[in-house]
């Protein structure tokens, strides 16, 4: 089997041929490894690519393999961690300059059980700098590139992650989210990104960004991966006392569930402000669905645009207080963006810290109410299709419409909700880039999600993969 | 509202830390209307939301750390 055939399964499929030894976890990692250093020069995904950790763990991985231990769908499949999750003894830069020398003592609890589950780490994924930005496009280890025109941003913060993901660099990926970082960039990058309810997975060895809002999850190409990494990566943590004690489920039960019967809304604070692109993708995504006889209505959350809000104020006092330290001592040695945001933090006031958490259950409950008797609720995954890089803070300078706001507006409010929200990809714009969908469901219900979004994926077939993927792929 | 001035005396006063008259514009610039509508959150009644701290995980935490210890 060639290379470029090995680099198109998912992870499913990839567990079902590295079981019945079709194919060698060490031929598989050697096709990765190929296929990031023919593009990743290119895309700047990967802060840290690690060969001899992958190697190593590859020739386990068959060993094992061949001796009847499978550890489960993972076991030999090389994936690749945003570099804010720690791993012993390498590199975990945070995408900073500060800390562009640090090698933790101790693993991150999710690549602790993903490691247990067989994965083969490729390397550490680039990201805005410390999570804390939607561009992806670091002042340190260079901007990351979106695979579908390198012209352009991958959305951020784990712009990494998806580019890797969509560049067929990685075969899954993790992310973060805080305001929108796994689902933003999945959005421009066009890939599946599921933001899990708060709690649910471990953060323990993730450099904070926002505690009370961090969130980590998968990034992957299909739904399907998304739900195996979550039986692999969800549950309580004796280490994170904030992780949840909520009973696992399996999350790949009932991904073949047909869409009959459902009932769906459509966020009303949400429904506006797209472009023509992103107007009509959803539109034909909301009618796909219609047409498979879900019913689906208007609803509101009245306070959403102040989730958003109270989102900004929790993550500027709390990135503050991380940050505190090296802001008084090295602030030079911050990229322009991320240091004028937590000069933010150094102003955001008690009162109206404590004021913006206490809004979160408003919101919640809001969000409850709206999702009643309905399955999921469904919004865009973004507005616009990836910007190009360097378009500053400000796509339309004369319209005064902000770059970051416009990203954000789809995503912070679920942050602060902490439900579990998937994005997934819609089809691509008429200039070819991609654009996105968002499921949100209740706290705890990412099996719901997750079969809403398989069931849809099927619905929408294919997308076209990126010219110039397909391009490096026949080379 | 938030002004480049009380930006400027603030960080310097609270955390000895120095901006130029651009940067303390641009800070006031950007912080100033979000700062400005926080203060909406103020009417979504929250007199009936009780403080979201949750003691369940402090004590948590703490038996954490009593274990880290040993």
């Amino acid at each position: 089997m060639s290379y470029s055939e090995l680099l198109e399964f998912d992870v499913v499929a990839l567990g079902d041929k590295l079981r019945a030894r079709e194919i060698s976890p060490v031929e598989l990692t050697e096709a990765y490894l190929a296929r990031i250093a023919q593009v990743d020069s290119k895309l700047r995904a990967y802060i840290t690519v690690t060969d001899d950790v992958a190697r190593k763990a590859a020739r386990k991985a068959e060993s094992e393999i061949a001796s009847g231990e499978w550890r489960g769908p993972f076991h030999g499949v090389p994936i690749a961690l945003k570099d804010l999750l720690y791993t012993k003894g390498i590199l975990t830069t945070g995408g900073s300059k500060i800390l562009a020398d640090f090698k933790p003592k101790f693993d991150a609890t999710v690549w602790t059980r993903l490691s247990r589950a067989g994965a083969v780490l490729l390397g550490k994924l680039n990201l805005h700098e410390f999570a804390y930005g939607v561009t992806s496009t670091n002042p340190h280890w260079g901007a990351v590139r979106n695979p579908y025109d390198p012209e352009r941003i991958p959305g951020g913060s784990s712009g990494g992650s998806a580019a890797a993901i969509v560049a067929r660099t990685a075969a899954a990926t993790i992310g973060s989210d805080t305001g929108g970082s796994i689902r933003i960039p999945a959005a421009l990058c066009g890939c599946v990104g599921l933001k899990p309810t708060w709690s649910r997975v471990s953060r323990y060895g993730v450099i904070p960004l926002s505690y009370t809002l961090d969130h980590v999850g998968p990034i992957t190409r299909t739904v399907r991966d998304a739900a195996l990494m979550m039986n692999v990566i969800a549950g309580h943590d004796r280490n994170d006392s904030t992780s949840s004690r909520e009973r696992v489920t399996d999350y790949s039960i009932g991904l073949d569930s047909k869409l009959s019967g459902m009932r769906m809304g459509i966020v009303k604070e949400l429904n506006d402000g797209l472009s023509d692109d992103a107007r009509k993708s959803f539109d034909a995504a909301v009618a796909a669905l219609k047409s498979e006889g879900v019913a689906i209505d208007e609803v509101s959350i009245p306070s959403l645009p102040l989730a958003g809000i109270a989102n900004g104020i929790i993550t500027f006092a709390e990135a503050f207080e991380y940050h505190e330290e090296w802001m008084r001592e090295r602030p030079q040695d911050y990229g322009d963006d991320t240091r004028r945001v937590l000069e933010f933090g150094m102003l955001t006031t008690a009162a109206s810290y404590i004021r913006a958490q206490r809004s979160r259950a408003r919101t919640l409950a809001e969000a409850n109410a709206a999702l009643g008797n309905r399955d999921v609720l469904l919004a865009p995954g973004s507005a616009i299709v990836a910007p190009k890089i360097g378009e500053g803070s400000t796509i339309d300078p004369a319209a005064k419409v902000d770059l970051v706001q416009t990203l954000l507006r789809f995503t912070q409010g679920f942050d602060t909700t902490g439900q579990p929200v998937l994005a997934i990809p819609t089809g691509l714009s008429e200039s070819g880039l991609p654009l996105s969908m968002q499921i949100i469901g209740r706290l705890f219900e990412e099996s719901k999600v997750l079969q809403v979004a398989a069931a849809y994926e099927r619905l929408r077939g294919p997308i076209p993969p990126p010219r110039e993927l397909s391009e490096a792929n026949t080379q | 509202m938030l002004t480049a001035d009380t930006v400027r005396k603030t960080l310097h006063d609270l955390y000895s830390y120095e901006v130029s008259d651009t940067d303390a514009q641009a800070i006031a610039n950007g912080a100033g209307p979000i700062f400005t509508l926080s203060q909406h959150l103020k009417a979504l009644t929250l007199d009936d939301v009780s403080v979201p701290f949750s003691y369940p995980v402090i004590a948590a935490e703490a038996a954490r750390l009593a274990k880290l210890k040993r």
